[in-house]
């Protein structure tokens, strides 16, 4: 893995046409800006893990009755 | 073809309805062939029931149900993967967990599963924002749903 240091409004270049710009650093929270193709997919890398996560739960939804769980909403 | 399922017993899929995700699911990555089960028409709630595995299947919703404002930003490769060339075919569906407390039960706005009803091919996709989440309450909504839908 390339390891760099960057300051705030420093920036780093992928390829020709993807940019990342430090905007911000607080703390141990980094605002990071990212310019790249519209057909680029830029996505939190938890992202994946989470939906997996939340599929795996969705497929154990067992403990009621399927067939009953709207029936079992109460109104508002 | 009768199809053995855990949640629903044996049950008859048509063919035609059998929905392909070329690439699985997250979490389900080997499983491809699914099918939607609607037990209740009444209630907006279906299962994305496998055809490979009898114990897998996905509760989901129909999001514009529950939130009439969801406009995801979704990559355009994302649908030419599902040959997506005709919006009015793309059936949007979102994964809901219900856990025991059901008035806990979320919705994942963030990575809804896009199938193109014409086909029958789909993809989860990931929206490309950050103002969906994956763990989205939702049972409030869904409340206020059945109160504007169901009468009596």
């Amino acid at each position: 893995m390339l390891i760099l240091s960057r300051k705030t409004e420093e920036t780093l270049m992928i390829g020709d046409n993807i940019e990342i710009k430090i905007i911000e650093i607080v703390g141990d929270r980094v605002k990071i800006g990212i310019e790249a193709p519209k057909n680029l997919s830029v996505i939190r890398g938890e992202l994946i893990k989470e939906t997996a996560e939340a599929n795996v739960m969705a497929s154990k939804n067992s403990s009621i009755n399927m067939n009953e769980l709207f029936e079992k909403t109460p109104k508002a | 073809m009768n199809l053995k399922t855990t949640k629903f017993g044996e049950i008859q899929v048509d063919k035609d309805r059998v929905i392909y995700f070329e690439k699985g699911i997250p979490g389900f990555d080997a499983y491809k062939s699914y099918v939607l089960v609607t037990p209740d028409e009444t209630s907006p709630f279906m299962w994305l029931q496998s055809i490979e595995d009898s114990d897998i299947a996905l509760t989901v919703i129909n999001p514009f149900l529950i939130m009439p404002s969801y406009n995801p930003e979704v990559l355009t490769y994302d649908i030419e993967e599902i040959k997506g060339d005709d919006i009015k075919e793309l059936v949007v569906l979102t994964v809901v967990v219900v856990p025991n407390d059901i008035s806990k039960m979320t919705a994942n706005f963030a990575a809804p599963i896009i199938i193109n009803a014409k086909v029958n091919l789909a993809k989860q996709v990931i929206v490309q924002s950050d103002e969906y989440k994956v763990r989205h309450p939702v049972f409030d909504s869904v409340r206020e749903y059945k109160e504007r839908e169901v009468a009596g």
